[in-house]
């Protein structure tokens, strides 16, 4: 691989995150922490002891400290190719000490998974590493990820969050989980920790934490930003849908979102907001109500047209363009 | 630019003697000879001419460009001639001119009157490697000297039961020129002689013949088109005349009356008693025993009855004005001696309406118009109106009556409507075209406006105006903001334009401010700020807890441009005072291209492109965003505060200004601070923030003109006989084994090129490729190899290739994505991305593999995001792949209409498709992702020799809708709406500069 490598060329690399099992075997760039727990052969504390350089090949020793799981070597030689290489983890080691995750293949032992599977041992990481390590149950790896939620080290919380959707057992979790998530979801989605709010939002769907509801509605009403928007209004409906109406009923903030909301369930309980949105709703946000209950209740649908205009043309149109409404990527209409 | 051996050494491999130095030997040019950096080649001249007829049968083609165009681009796939049915033409493309000229000759002479259009692709190059970029079209139609040739009718030879209003579409073979239509050699008549009036129109190639009224019942007729009467776009007329006999159907229903006018009192002695039927009624039978107009003692009134072109309402024209109040009837008779319909059914009971008249015998007159008759600079945004001298008929207030027409080019469209009781306003349904001159007319007589009474205008209102000569129309924001409260009783208000207004158009008749029971509060007002700003100060201090409405005028007669363009209407912000003043100073942050806190320092940047940026805060949201000042010092001239102002993007809290061409900065350090005021005066001044300006020539930037990557859809780098990609969509299920459909190559094409679409996305350019403007970043993407031209390339599809490539549905995936060669600022355009050792590209097997793998693990328990989509489709999890399905024949076709299926079609093609959309959605931004790369995101540490990347090559501190993050989900990729970082956007735009 040198020959082709320019001195200045170097890998970069795109590594799948999260959506790992807890408990299952992991993928080999799994790189949540419980992923790899549940991956590596050997996971130890380790030091950095010595860095050859790099010709062709990158070396760097380590010396193990601690090994929370497996029966490892007492020191360890990783080997890499040289030159700057995202997706590899050794270069621009200098010192420090790893919580390392470690597979023999080929008679070597290599990461699990790259860079991250070679954490700076910070006392929160070695701490959860352990706890995961030491966990003989899907409950007990569930509390030992939920405690995750609230470590200060961003490592470990994010880690958390993005196990938890797809954790082994999740729907049976116990009281203390659900709460967990739902302290997460409400610091994550003010603000605190607003990367984790997509993959706490699956979890509390997942779980259908209703008593998360207000705090989804709030985010998704009232956004801070519009990135939850897509991932809100396809997990909300998991809720408690009448709920959802009910508190949608007086097309709280912004009365296109609430519709838009509305939209999305399948619950007479939304028949009634929406047709307070044909009533008093802006055009084009009477028009998506009404296109949606002529959807559900047939194409007069009581008159709701005729009180759009006198045709009912542009609740038609609104119905025809859903219909059509263009893909992001794909064109299978030819539009350009 | 620099060049390393390594990247020489790899460049040698590619390409020789491809046009352009593509990077990779450009330490032989000689950067006074090059064009402007990434400047695209433009097409000077076509023959024939776009939209050319009679064409030679033995033309060549000739494109003429603003370059010297390499003979061996012109071998790429996107440059051909083809039929407009599609049928791909044969034929040779070779330069000529000193390579200025591109020549298509076609293989065999072209056939006749046939439309062609030839391509002239978007990678056409010259020696320097400027790109075209776009596609260039060219259509045309060859000689033609057949005349048009009638291929079929809505009706049939002797259709029976034919509708009595239906209209005649006749079908000819080729497109007619409507101009040509000779509607006199077009007839519609009785077989037995009368003719009946028809309106002939042509569209395309369809005649339309629509009769003006309703036909007779079981009435034998021929439709006749004479020779000549219409021709083809070549002007070959219709050689053979045409006819065509049918019979309508039976008609026995009665005639109904609709509507009748007038009615009630003090109605006109001057009005023309109308009366609408349901359908046309027959004018031979409108004798006054028929219907008559008789007064309070039973007398005829001498009328004369007058039927309406369509003859569905008919008007009763007295021969003298009638008696003022008195009492009137209208009479109609039923049997024998009534009213008949075309087919000679008659109104089957007799009726009766009457009216009193009043003394009002007076026409309307014109009082005022808005534009005055021969205004110029008439805002684009006018709602033309007339006011007449008492109040009219809204009846009467429609398209017909009220008629907006440009003096030359498309007609308006617009709507008309009544405005109080005496004035009409007609709604453009956009703004009028820039400097063009329109007329208004108001029609006057029997079928034109009218007053309540009924006493139509005398004489048409024509008023011709001239638009302003400005395509740009204003806008406008209020500050205090609208619903504000607790404004502090020190502040001021103020209205921010977006470009200059003409200062004698601000007074009090079009800025006012009044209170909250409508009180007219006096004021100072100024306009400042490169005449952009308007301030209003209050003579005496505003009331504590009082509200207040701050109204800016538009249309015609507010607030103008100098252009005499306005705002489309008033625009008025209602706020409420608090109790109290406002001592504390606004936060003022300036920052160049959009970078973060984190990043903005030290930034090393082009002299103009680069935008600078000032966002302004304050506690009590009232800050006056007309003040803010920009102060550049530096070693060369600088813009000053008014001309930064004047060319800025204002919105209520942040300041825009892109460094045009000609105020480029000189090469220096340079330092940039803000200040902004809030409205009570209070100041708040920016931390400095220093940058560096750089020459360009230097090999800083990343692109030295737009390069091309292939992308490599076609690679079977698992050697198992079939293509990578295609390997996926088996998987997927987005195609089925054995195509029983034969839906799987329109598959495969349709998510290459959503992957492609997405990608170009994120690059700034529509899903074709071409740039979507002057920020789109210089990367083209292609999924064919680019003939002649240097060019990058990245295989896209199927598993990593370090990883086990035996590995189906269940196992575990490598977790790698893709993977790229680093390339530190774009050393080498000529990058190859394709190898397997190390494996290089986009890997989406290994997404599919384990997104199935979580899947198989939680479901039923759980449908992830994935499985929700793809269930349905793959195999593996029991789904129908797409060309399996009973429904997907039809579809998967081409041309299926969603709005017309049925809900089980539109079911599956909603399956297919939502799920190959997320697909090409979730690998687009990987492979975006993989380019960066490729081109030097994202070089390690702070400006101006990093990006702000990490020890990984990504970004520090991404956030969760980063590109360039170290690491992705599929949740993410199909949910959020994934962006480059700002830092990394500018460097792609070349908008800042790396040592």
């Amino acid at each position: 691989m040198s020959t082709l490598v320019p001195h200045h060329h170097a890998f970069a690399s795109l590594a799948a995150i999260g959506l790992v099992l807890g408990g299952a075997t992991a993928q080999d760039a799994g790189t949540t922490l419980a992923a790899l727990v549940d991956r590596a052969a050997v996971v130890a504390v380790a030091s950095t002891e010595g860095v050859a350089l790099p010709t062709p090949q990158l070396a760097v020793r380590f010396q193990i400290q601690q090994t929370l799981r497996g029966a490892g070597p007492g020191n360890v030689v990783l080997r890499e190719e040289g030159g700057r290489c995202c997706g590899r983890a050794l270069h621009g080691l200098s010192g420090g000490q790893f919580v390392m995750f470690l597979e023999q293949r080929a008679g070597a032992w290599h990461l699990v998974a790259g860079p991250r599977s070679l954490v700076p041992a910070r006392t929160d990481v070695v701490a959860h590493v352990r706890a995961l390590v030491a966990t003989r149950s899907d409950a007990a790896r569930l509390r030992v990820v939920a405690e995750g939620l609230e470590a200060r080290d961003q490592r470990v919380r994010r880690d958390a969050a993005l196990t938890l959707p797809y954790a082994a057992g999740l729907e049976g979790a116990e009281p203390r989980v659900r709460g967990a998530v739902v302290a997460a979801l409400q610091r994550s989605l003010s603000g605190e920790g607003h990367d984790e709010s997509m993959h706490l939002v699956l979890s509390a769907a997942r779980l259908r934490l209703d008593e998360a509801l207000p705090a989804l509605l709030s985010a998704y009403l009232e956004p801070r930003d519009r990135t939850l928007d897509g991932v809100l209004l396809r997990e909300l409906p998991r809720f408690d849908q009448a709920r959802i109406a009910r508190a949608l009923a007086t097309l709280p903030g912004d009365p296109a979102r609430a519709v838009r909301l509305l939209a999305t369930l399948d619950t007479p309980a939304a028949d009634a907001p929406l047709r307070r949105a044909v009533r008093t709703a802006p055009t084009s946000t009477a028009a998506l109500a009404a296109a949606t209950l002529i959807r559900r209740h047939g194409a007069d649908a009581a008159g709701l047209t005729r009180q759009l205009d006198r045709d009912g043309r542009t609740a038609l149109r609104a119905m025809l363009a859903e219909r059509r409404r263009q893909f992001r990527a794909i064109a299978p209409g030819g539009q350009r | 630019m620099e060049k390393t051996a390594g990247q020489l050494a790899l460049a040698a491999l590619l390409a020789l003697g491809a046009c352009g130095s593509g990077g990779g030997s450009g330490a032989s040019e000689d950067p006074s000879t090059q064009p402007s950096l990434t400047g695209n080649l433009t097409v000077l001249d076509q023959s024939p001419a776009d939209g050319a007829v009679q064409v030679a049968l033995d033309a060549t083609l000739v494109v003429t460009l603003d370059g010297s165009i390499v003979a061996a681009c012109l071998d790429d796939a996107g440059t051909y001639l083809e039929t407009a049915a599609g049928v791909r033409i044969p034929g040779t493309a070779r330069t000529e001119a000193g390579g200025h000229q591109v020549h298509f000759a076609p293989s065999a002479p072209l056939q006749a009157q046939t439309d062609y259009v030839f391509h002239l692709s978007p990678l056409t190059c010259d020696g320097t490697g400027r790109l075209l970029d776009r596609e260039t079209r060219v259509g045309f139609r060859t000689r033609d000297d057949v005349p048009p040739r009638l291929l079929s009718a809505s009706l049939t030879p002797g259709q029976l039961g034919v509708g009595r209003t239906d209209a005649v579409r006749v079908i000819f073979d080729e497109t007619l020129d409507a101009a040509a239509l000779r509607a006199s050699g077009v007839r519609l008549r009785r077989v037995s002689g009368a003719t009946a009036a028809i309106d002939a129109s042509v569209s395309g190639n369809t005649l339309l013949i629509a009769p003006v009224t309703d036909l007779v019942g079981a009435m034998d007729y021929r439709i006749e088109v004479d020779a000549g009467a219409v021709a083809d776009v070549a002007g070959n007329p219709l050689a053979i005349a045409w006819s065509l006999e049918f019979r309508t159907a039976t008609d026995t229903t009665a005639p109904q009356v609709n509507t009748t006018w007038p009615t009630g009192t003090a109605v006109s002695p001057r009005a023309t008693p109308e009366i609408a039927f349901d359908e046309a009624i027959e004018p031979a039978t409108l004798g006054t025993s028929a219907l008559r107009l008789v007064d309070s003692i039973g007398a005829t009134v001498a009328t004369t009855a007058v039927a309406s072109r369509d003859q569905y309402r008919v008007r009763l024209i007295p021969h003298a004005p009638l008696s003022p109040s008195a009492l009137y009837r209208v009479q109609l008779d039923a049997g024998a001696s009534a009213i008949t319909d075309r087919s000679g059914n008659p109104l089957a009971t007799a009726q009766t309406y009457s009216f009193t008249t009043g003394t009002d015998s007076t026409a309307p007159r014109l009082r005022e118009s808005t534009p005055q008759p021969d205004a110029v600079r008439v805002t684009r945004r006018v709602r033309p109106e007339v006011q007449l001298d008492e109040p009219i008929d809204p009846l009467r207030v429609t398209t017909a009556t009220v008629v907006l027409a440009a003096d030359e080019g498309a007609a308006p469209t617009y709507t008309v409507e009544t405005v109080g009781s005496d004035r009409v306003r007609v709604l453009p349904s956009e703004p009028l075209a820039p400097g063009a001159g329109y007329t208004l007319t108001v029609r006057s007589g029997l079928d034109g406006l009218r007053d309540t009474a009924g006493n139509p205008l005398g004489a048409d209102i024509v008023v011709r105006f001239r638009t302003a000569a400005d395509d740009t129309l204003p806008d406008v924001f209020l500050l205090p903001f609208h619903g504000q409260l607790a404004v502090p009783t020190n502040a001021t208000a103020v209205a921010v334009f977006d470009s200059p207004i003409d200062p004698a158009t601000v007074h009090d008749g079009t800025v006012k401010v009044v209170d909250g029971i409508g009180g007219r509060v006096a004021g100072t007002l100024t306009v400042t700020h490169s005449q952009r700003a308007i301030r209003f100060v209050p003579r005496v201090a505003w009331a504590a807890g009082q509200t207040y409405i701050f109204t800016v005028v538009g249309g015609v007669n507010g607030v103008l441009e100098p252009s005499g363009n306005s705002l489309a209407a008033d625009v008025s912000s209602r706020f409420r005072f608090g109790h109290s003043l406002d001592v504390v100073a606004p936060n003022a942050r300036i920052t160049i291209n959009d970078a973060s806190r984190e990043r903005q320092q030290h930034m090393s940047v082009t002299g103009s492109g680069f935008e600078i940026r000032v966002d302004a805060d304050d506690f009590d949201r009232i800050l006056d965003m007309s003040t803010v000042e920009v102060v550049i010092t530096g070693d060369g001239g600088v813009p000053g505060q008014e001309t930064v102002f004047a060319d800025a993007i204002v919105s209520p809290s942040t300041l825009r200004y892109t460094v045009p061409t000609a105020a480029a900065l000189a090469p220096g350090d340079y330092e940039l601070t803000a200040t902004v005021r809030d409205l009570a005066g209070n100041i708040g001044t920016s931390a400095p923030l220093s940058f560096q300006v750089r020459a360009p020539d230097d090999g800083a930037l990343p692109f030295e003109r737009t390069q091309v990557m292939w992308v490599r859809f076609d690679l079977d780098r698992d050697r198992n006989g079939r293509i990578d990609h295609e390997d996926d969509l088996l998987r997927l299920g987005l195609m089925a084994p054995g195509d029983p459909a034969g839906t799987n190559a329109r598959m495969v094409t349709l998510l290459r090129d959503g992957i492609l679409a997405q990608a170009h996305a994120l690059l700034g350019r529509d899903r074709s490729g071409a740039p979507l403007g002057a920020d789109a970043v210089p990367m083209r993407l292609v999924a064919h190899e680019p003939r002649g031209l240097s060019h990058a390339r990245i295989a896209c599809g199927g598993l990593d290739p370090e990883a086990d490539q035996t590995r189906r549905y269940g196992q575990s995936s490598s977790g790698v994505l893709g993977r790229a060669f680093f390339d530190y600022r774009n050393g080498n355009m000529r990058d190859v991305n394709t190898g397997t050792s190390p494996g290089l590209g986009v890997f989406p097997g290994e997404l599919f593999l384990f997104e199935a793998r979580v899947h198989s693990r939680v479901y039923p328990a759980f449908l992830t995001s994935f499985a929700r989509r793809f269930l349905a489709l793959v195999p593996d999890m029991g789904g129908t792949p797409a060309g399996a399905h009973p429904l997907d024949a039809i579809v998967l076709a081409e041309g299926f209409d969603e709005t017309t299926a049925t809900s089980a079609q539109r079911a599956r093609y909603r399956a297919v498709f939502d799920a190959a959309d997320d697909w090409a959605t979730a690998v687009g931004i990987i492979l975006a992702h993989e380019i960066g790369h490729a081109v030097g995101l994202v070089a390690e540490g702070d400006n101006p020799r990093g990006l702000h990347g990490d020890r990984s090559l990504h970004n520090a501190l991404s956030s969760a809708t980063d590109v360039m993050a170290p690491a992705v989900g599929y949740d993410a990729l199909v949910s959020l709406g994934y962006s480059f970082r700002d830092i990394n956007l500018a460097y792609l735009q070349q908008r800042l500069l790396m040592k």
